[in-house]
């Protein structure tokens, strides 16, 4: 008798399950997904580099004071800055001894910023390698400075001129 | 037999040789208590049984051994914080403070007042949170794992504070020569007030009620593992252990560091010596470690907090002892008149007392090896290093 039951009420209990699982495509996820959504942080978190090209002196103090030798100073091929640094990020420890060392003011030219989210996928051996905090604007940043230099060696040129037409106005007179 | 309240009854018994019962012939056996051990970190100890008692014990260590002393001859006197705060995860300020020391010492730097006191600050903290993980592990390895998520909780709130100040929980290396490296706001003194007020309201009460007094826990810690006050000088032994034997021996109050010699508080002693009176003396601690975080905020002075350090140090020699959660630790450094550390030798206080193991253990029934063990209350970053 009771079989006979669940046989007559099995199209209804399908539909019951399509019901369930059609419902359940649309409700919010139990597991949610934190690091789209970002964390709030105290005053300062010890995250990613923000190396800015266009304020680096290129003094490598940052290069020397870092205890685990993960910073790389780049040769840009203009005099200032002479080289940039670059942080393989595979190494580094984030202790922010870098940003200490800094003595461009009041902006630091290397700063450690709250963004944490450094997911690599997938982690293999050169992606990992060339995971690395590369410096912002470099090429407007030397092409600035290429202008830079130019305009220093025409005023130097101008003088130098200047100079010699007084030194032949004197040799006349 | 009665004990603590408690009447059991022993059921007489025959005396059955073993092997009438088909068991071993060899009468003492070796054991390796360890690496895999749950409570044992990664070191081993060879246990050799006679039956359920123990004859002989050989700590065997060395599986995370780092080099940090060596490490840090390729440092410069700034950055080399970051290989000596790694000596011990859970209390890093007191190794950075003892290092930073030495360091202005050789310089012949003076530190502002602002930067002793906030020192002092994360010192004592570093303190209460190593503490409440002992006093969690300690209970831990008795099968009872509600007291370590208790004192976790606690703990969390403390490294809330130092994330506030230096934006990173555990490797904080806020200390350095010449001061400290970040400002103490405003936000840092209200999380650490904070922090304070949980541990002192809410986790002690509760935890007092549940696992200090506990019938059941002292019938496994009371009398067990006994260490006289002469033997406990004997065997060089540092830190809560000694004090736990009666030994009145503390840095903060004998040789006052940093701004120590401003505040009050007592050095916590007991003369039982035993594992339980350990485990009280780490209780203790805790609280007289918030007293003075407390009055180390009331009287934060106001000034600089870092002053400038030399690149180069003229050659010299300094000594200095900090007491660090887990005892005396001695920090040897040597400057040749370069821009690093020439040597640093760290004398660390829980390799002391790992080699009183062997005198302790002598004697003991098996099962009060993981008991002993914990309430020694030893790092194993720090016996390596």
């Amino acid at each position: 008798m009771n079989e006979v039951k669940e046989l007559a009420l099995l199209p209804f209990r399908v539909f019951q399950k399509v019901v369930k699982v059609s419902k359940s495509m649309f409700e919010r996820k139990a597991t949610e997904i934190w690091w789209d959504r970002g964390i709030k942080r105290d005053l300062h978190f010890r995250g990613k580099h923000v190396i800015k090209a266009e304020l680096c002196i290129g003094c490598s103090l940052c290069a020397r004071s870092c205890p685990v030798n993960c910073i790389e100073m780049v040769p840009t091929g203009v005099k200032k800055p002479r080289a940039v640094p670059k942080v393989r990020a595979s190494e580094c420890i984030f202790c922010g001894l870098c940003e200490d060392a800094c003595p461009v003011k009041p902006q630091k030219a290397i700063q450690l910023t709250d963004n944490y989210s450094m997911l690599i996928e997938p982690g293999t051996w050169e992606k990992l390698n060339g995971y690395v905090f590369e410096p912002e604007n470099l090429e407007a940043a030397i092409e600035k400075a290429k202008k830079m230099e130019e305009l220093i060696e025409k005023k130097k040129q101008e003088a130098l001129k200047k100079k010699q037409q007084q030194e032949k106005k004197d040799d006349g007179q | 037999m009665n004990q603590m309240g408690y009447s059991f009854t022993i059921e007489s018994r025959k005396e059955v040789s073993g092997e009438d019962l088909g068991l071993l012939k060899e009468k003492i056996l070796q054991l390796n208590w360890g690496v895999q051990h749950p409570a044992s970190g990664p070191m081993r100890l060879k246990v050799w049984i006679d039956g359920d008692v123990v004859v002989k014990v050989d700590p065997d260590i060395g599986y995370v051994l780092r080099l940090l002393e060596k490490l840090v001859e390729y440092r410069t006197w700034i950055n080399a914080i970051v290989n000596v705060e790694r000596a011990c995860f859970m209390d890093d300020f007191g190794t950075m403070v003892g290092y930073s020391i030495a360091a202005e010492k050789i310089a012949g730097v003076e530190v502002p007042k602002k930067a002793d006191y906030v020192r002092v600050i994360l010192a004592e903290g570093g303190r209460i949170v190593s503490h409440l993980i002992g006093l969690g592990s300690f209970v831990g390895v008795m099968g009872v794992h509600t007291a370590m998520q208790w004192a976790l909780i606690a703990r969390e709130k403390f490294l809330d504070a130092f994330e506030t100040l230096s934006g990173q929980r555990i490797a904080t290396s806020s200390i350095v020569p010449g001061g400290v490296r970040y400002e103490p706001t405003g936000k840092f003194v209200e999380k650490m007030v904070e922090a304070v007020d949980f541990l002192e309201k809410e986790f002690i009460p509760r935890y007092e009620e549940a696992f200090i007094d506990n019938p059941t826990l002292k019938l496994r810690s009371v009398g067990v593992g006994v260490v006289t006050k002469e033997k406990a000088v004997e065997l060089g032994m540092a830190g809560p252990p000694l004090r736990a034997s009666g030994v009145e021996s503390d840095i903060r109050k004998d040789y006052p560091y940093a701004a120590y010699g401003d505040f009050k508080f007592k050095v916590v002693t007991k003369s039982e010596g035993d594992c339980y009176a350990r485990y009280l003396v780490l209780w203790e601690e805790i609280q007289e470690s918030a007293k003075i975080i407390r009055q180390a905020i009331e009287g934060l002075p106001e000034g600089d907090y870092r002053v400038k350090f030399p690149v180069k140090l003229p050659p010299g020699e300094a000594y200095v002892n900090v007491e660090w959660a887990r005892g005396a630790f001695g920090f040897h450094l040597v400057s040749d008149g370069g821009t690093g550390p020439y040597r640093l030798r760290m004398r660390a206080p829980s390799f002391c007392n790992l080699w009183a193991i062997p005198e302790i253990m002598k004697g003991v029934k098996l099962a009060d090896v993981p008991v002993i063990f914990s309430s020694l209350y030893m790092c194993h970053g720090d016996i390596d290093r």
